[in-house]
């Protein structure tokens, strides 16, 4: 199972889209077994798989501080099989079992058995660094950064270059971030082509590339989410299905 | 004794935020580190677990800003043959763009750019 978390320390980049994208692209353009795990309490990709989020069932933290194992948490809907969010999700850093010696590898731990019923793991995390966002690097083999083209991601990316050189030193040392990816891009802005630039810089500079395709900014990826559909389901012609294959594409080409 | 890169690595490492979230690796070290992160003085771009030297050079003291001319699109109406602009528009649909982000690729190409 490759292991994929999808971050940024920031909210509105699209690391909900291009993790609901990247897991259903996997699903159907290579029948992959994919495994979703939400770890943002705001819980819209579980909302968008229609998976229970309540806080009443199984769910992520139950999984992360031990109460529950993550094979009894897997839910299987219609658009995938994940282990949902939960409003509690806020308070996790307060959790006492998420304060204990340790407490980075609960994920990477809770997931191990499950390694060989899926192939890939695709993590949605919180925009704000805690314990979430590092239990998710350290369980991953792979991480995905979604940016705008624009000042404050690149503020974002700075930040996130700080935890990812912790996590690479302390809890997983073979973490590799596979790429910067850009989204609601938008061509004509000539702002955006500067910004591009930058961010081909910053990924550089953490050892990683700027995957050549951009995810434009496109009306049909708030369409699909409103329907709880795929975006290659709903619209397989939009700007956004053809991207985000493109994104599959130079992602498993190399190897997976 | 001086201390080895690794340590020196290690004890750097209290600078960053995401310490907060990750067990010291050394318990017994783990004192001596808590002490040096409330000491420290040290300006952020010491530590090498803060952002890469790049980015944080760009972000922290003053990336530079794109020129202004750059900012906002020119706009201009063009005169072109219908049967050109079909072309471009059949083009420009089977790549996915806009017409106006076809004409743009194709006129930085011819360019050089």
């Amino acid at each position: 199972m490759i292991t994929i978390a999808v971050l940024a320390q920031k909210g509105g980049v699209g690391k909900t889209t291009t993790a609901a994208a990247l897991g259903a692209g996997l699903r159907k353009y290579h029948g992959a077994r994919v495994l979703y795990v939400d770890m943002d309490a705001q819980g819209n990709l579980s909302r968008t798989l229609e998976a229970d989020h309540s806080g009443g069932g199984a769910d992520i933290l139950g999984v992360l501080t031990g109460r529950t194992k993550a094979k009894d948490a897997i839910q299987h809907t219609d658009n995938g099989d994940i282990i949902a969010s939960a409003p509690a999700l806020v308070g996790a850093d307060r959790e006492e079992a998420l304060s204990a010696v340790g407490r980075e590898y609960r994920l990477r731990e809770a997931l191990r058995p499950l390694s060989t019923g899926y192939d890939y793991c695709i993590i949605d995390t919180p925009p704000a660094l805690g314990i979430l966002i590092i239990n998710a690097l350290t369980a991953a083999d792979r991480a995905i950064i979604p940016a705008q083209a624009d000042d404050y991601s690149l503020d974002a990316i700075e930040a996130l270059s700080g935890t990812l050189q912790a996590v690479k030193l302390y809890t997983n040392k073979s973490l590799q971030v596979d790429g910067i990816l850009i989204t609601r891009y938008s061509g004509r802005a000539n702002i955006s082509r500067y910004y591009e630039e930058q961010l081909e810089e910053a990924a550089r500079s953490l050892g990683s590339r700027l995957y050549s395709v951009r995810i434009r900014e496109c009306v049909a990826l708030k369409e699909a989410q409103a329907l709880r559909e795929d975006i290659y389901t709903y619209s397989p012609r939009s700007n956004a299905a053809k991207d985000y294959k493109s994104l599959i594409d130079e992602i498993t080409e190399e190897g997976t | 004794m001086s201390k080895s890169f690794t340590d020196k690595m290690k004890s750097k490492a209290a600078e960053n935020p995401a310490m907060m979230f990750i067990s010291q690796p050394e318990p017994e070290a783990a004192p001596e580190t808590k002490r040096t992160t409330r000491k420290t003085t040290r300006k952020a771009e010491d530590s090498p677990l803060q952002a890469a030297p790049e980015i944080r050079a760009a972000a922290t003291s003053g990336r530079p800003v794109p020129p202004r001319k750059e900012y906002k699109s020119r706009r201009l109406q063009l005169l072109i043959q219908p049967s050109l602009y079909e072309e471009i528009r059949d083009r420009a649909e089977a790549e996915g763009l806009s017409v106006n982000e076809e004409i743009h690729n194709l006129l930085r190409q011819a360019l050089g750019e």
